[in-house]
């Protein structure tokens, strides 16, 4: 019996957490099957799947402060882990919500469609607990395959298909070039173990030009997996097509796990790296162009959803900005909590903002255009103000969580004599700043016929209260919560 | 120098055949033709993969990725109507320039790569034997088993979970509409 | 002896004859429009991808290469299935498998 000394109990317990996900995922399915292939009440799929991410929730809280490697060093549990772990099931938790309650998603395919965001979530944890580059790319492989299928599940007819199949094709592309990346690490290293990487990461970043390619080409696939510049064409197409449950869930869920992997990339791959050299370079053009493009675009666009997404985009840049601070920071945290901070508060905005369009799209044939916000402010004032709110967060208006996050993240990058990035990021903010007030302008200001909020879409409600209220609280007490960020990274 | 030449024919035999079949994959015009043709590639890559001391592999390369997943493309072609799909090519000449010297810049600076940094890794392997190519395919198969199911089991397990996910997904693909008892 | 071993196959003949089908691969996806052809291109970037470590693992001695083979095979196959079930949704919907006639969203 040589295999029990591979792994143990205790990392059978960590990993429970997926676990968890995994058997809940296939509750509704399975209830389904004995139900004679029927769906059943979609209220009772959503009660077993959130009682799945409930458990999955207090299992990560329990058995979040052991930090050791598991199952032979294929993965490790930090602190890093533990924080976005939480984040990533708080995010699976609302998208739930939202399914039920919109009618692209809650349609006769209902179980299948938890079954795939469930997994989804599953890959998601397997992509943050990696400690190889194996479990990694199966994680993220898992991720994406569950999101390509969710996007054509949609009852809209035409859009959802195209954007699936934009997606499909230019997230394997992507997948492969990464993947041709790892291989070249491998053959330099010898070995896919981050740990090992690491050792001899060093003196290979410097000598070994095989190395650099291979470290190249997966920061190439991870760089079209959060939308940078020049591979940010994809993103308006496909948030716009997709349900909105799934684009939430895409834009706050898969944009942290490939930024944490992304700052683990930069953390481990290249090591000891400083502002001088050529990829640090580019990775500066890249974050600049992206902000520039992003918001740009954004300025045109009359479609809520494809403006969230070019503002989303921006986003990444914003976040690229302190990427790169880590990456030559070596061994501070700043700029890792930094980044910590603004994805966290990052995904609350935008979980509010997409569920706040998920709730106004009476059908699912309806594209949301801002004048159909048109006073909404008279017609549902608590929900013109969550929208205000998530909108000025967006922007980086104080005393938002939103502005707050922008603030460390532009301080870091001070901090490391970064200062002609942290003025562009000051100066794209500032242009964002215009396309965030016009749909505040057109609720409040504007009296035409608009969208209406449904009566029966009260779960979805609560969860954009909640990160509406989410928004504030943090905002206020940003400090605690970034210093509590910086310890738990500091113990692992 | 004959030698030289004898004993290694195979393989630039094999490699010049499997660029010829890879580009003929890319640009044939008939999709069948791209198949085949890929099927051949398949099975040239698993020629190398057999001297590479990867028997084991090279066997399921055959089985899995020739036999069914070739198959399965086949089928999928068969179901649509191509006689106008011939000749579908990127249009517009400026982009295809760029593409094509993009690509060809990729490839020549990989190869120069590699080529550089030759620290004839080739002659290390070759002395030290250390994939023993006489001792036995049984051998690295049993030390396969043994990796795939004590260190690697967790990739294992999350590769069963995404193997159902397909299974589940393209069911629920071909059923949006409701499937073969749907009422339309 | 070791004059003719030297001069054999070394390591950088598979690294540089995977490069060139992984290249010819990404030529297949970014020149063909027809979505089974963009497929069939991105299984061949896939086995170029498997050729390196193969070779890899045996020129740096250990299995892990074959063992990362086993499980790249396994995710080509599954998303060859995934992306044959998108196309063939795509082609009940719209009639149509060639990608230029997927435009609808501009902007």
């Amino acid at each position: 019996m040589e295999s029990i000394n591979h792994f143990s109990w205790l990392d059978v317990l960590l990993v429970s957490p997926a676990l968890v996900l995994f058997f809940s995922s296939l509750i509704p399915l399975l209830s389904k099957i004995f139900n004679g292939n029927r769906e059943t009440n979609s209220f009772s799929v959503l009660a077993s799947a959130l009682a799945g991410v409930v458990t999955a929730l207090g299992l990560t809280v329990t058995l979040g402060s052991t930090h050791k490697p598991a199952f032979d060093g294929m993965l490790q549990f930090d602190g890093v882990s533990f924080f976005v772990s939480i984040l990533i099931l708080l995010i699976t938790g609302a998208s739930l919500i939202f399914a039920k309650e919109n009618t692209s998603s809650n349609n006769h395919q209902f179980s299948e469609f938890v079954f795939l965001l469930l997994n989804s979530a599953v890959g998601m944890l397997t992509v943050l607990w990696a400690n190889d580059l194996m479990v990694f790319f199966i994680g993220m492989e898992l991720m994406s395959l569950c999101l390509y299928i969710l996007i054509a599940l949609s009852s809209e007819g035409k859009l959802s298909k195209e954007a699936s199949l934009k997606y499909f094709i230019l997230g394997s592309f992507a997948s492969a070039i990464l993947l041709y990346g790892v291989a070249l690490i491998y053959g330099m290293v010898g070995s896919t173990q981050f740990s090992q990487i690491l050792e001899s990461a060093r003196e290979l970043i410097l000598t070994s030009r095989i190395y650099l390619f291979g470290v190249v080409f997966v920061i190439l696939g991870l760089c079209f997996k959060v939308s940078l510049f020049p591979f940010q064409a994809w993103t308006p197409d496909v948030y716009q097509g997709s349900p909105s449950p799934v684009t939430a869930f895409m834009a706050t869920g898969v944009k942290t796990v490939c930024f944490v992997v992304f700052l683990k990339t930069l953390k481990i791959l290249v090591v000891g790296l400083d502002s001088s050299h050529k990829l640090i370079e580019v990775l500066q053009w890249i974050a600049a162009l992206t902000m520039l493009l992003g918001n740009i675009a954004a300025l045109v666009q009359n479609n809520v959803k494809r403006m969230l997404a070019y503002s989303s985009i921006s986003h990444s840049g914003y976040i690229l900005i302190g990427l790169i601070v880590s990456g030559v920071s070596g061994d501070d945290f700043f700029g890792s909590a930094s980044i910590l901070f603004y994805l966290a508060s990052y995904s609350i905005m935008t979980l509010g903002a997409f569920g706040i369009v998920s709730i106004l799209e009476k059908n699912y044939d309806m594209q949301l255009q801002v004048q159909d916000l048109s006073g909404l402010g008279k017609r549902s004032p608590w929900l013109a103000g969550c929208f205000t709110l998530v909108l000025l967060s967006l922007g980086g208006i104080p005393p938002t969580v939103g502005f707050f996050a922008k603030f460390y993240i532009f301080s870091a990058a001070l901090k490391y004599q970064l200062i002609w990035l942290a003025i562009w990021g000051v100066l794209s903010s500032i242009i964002s700043i215009y396309y965030y007030l016009r749909p505040i302008v057109f609720m409040y200001m504007k009296n035409e016929e608009g969208a209406v909020l449904p009566k029966e879409k009260t779960l979805s409600f609560g969860v954009i209260s909640a990160s509406m209220v989410l928004i504030l609280v943090f905002g206020v007490m940003s400090q605690p919560l970034f210093q509590w960020i910086i310890s738990a990274l500091g113990v692992h | 120098m004959s030698t030289f030449i004898i004993s290694n024919l195979w393989f630039y035999v094999l490699a010049l055949s499997l660029i010829f079949f890879a580009f003929k994959v890319v640009t044939s015009a008939n999709p069948i033709h791209s198949a085949l043709h890929l099927v051949l590639t398949m099975m040239g890559v698993a020629g190398l993969f057999f001297h590479l001391n990867a028997q084991f592999i090279a066997g399921v390369q055959v089985i899995v990725y020739a036999g069914a997943v070739m198959v399965l493309f086949v089928m999928v072609l068969m179901l649509f109507d191509l006689k106008h799909e011939f000749n579908a090519f990127a249009k517009g000449l400026v982009s295809g320039f760029l593409k094509l010297m993009s690509v060809a810049l990729v490839v020549g600076y990989l190869v120069g790569v590699f080529l550089e940094s030759g620290e004839s890794k080739g002659v290390k392997a070759s002395l030290t034997t250390s994939g023993d190519q006489t001792s036995t395919q049984l051998q690295v198969t049993r030390d396969l088993a043994q990796l795939l199911y004590t260190k690697y089991v967790l990739v294992f397990e999350v590769l069963g979970v995404l193997l159902l996910v397909v299974a589940i997904g393209a069911v629920a693909i071909s059923r949006i509409q409701g499937g073969t008892h749907a009422k339309h | 002896m070791q004059n003719i071993e030297a001069i054999g196959i070394g390591q950088n003949h598979y690294l540089i004859l995977s490069a060139i089908i992984f290249s010819i691969g990404i030529m297949g996806v970014l020149f063909r429009k027809n979505i089974i052809m963009m497929l069939m291109s991105l299984e061949l970037m896939l086995n170029a991808i498997n050729l390196t470590f193969i070779a890899f693992g045996y020129f740096n001695g250990n299995l892990n290469g074959q063992i990362m083979v086993f499980f790249v095979m396994t995710l080509a196959a599954a998303e060859a299935a995934i992306g044959l079930a998108i196309a063939v949704m795509i082609y009940r919907k719209f009639n149509e498998v060639n990608i230029r006639y997927f435009e609808q969203m501009k902007g």
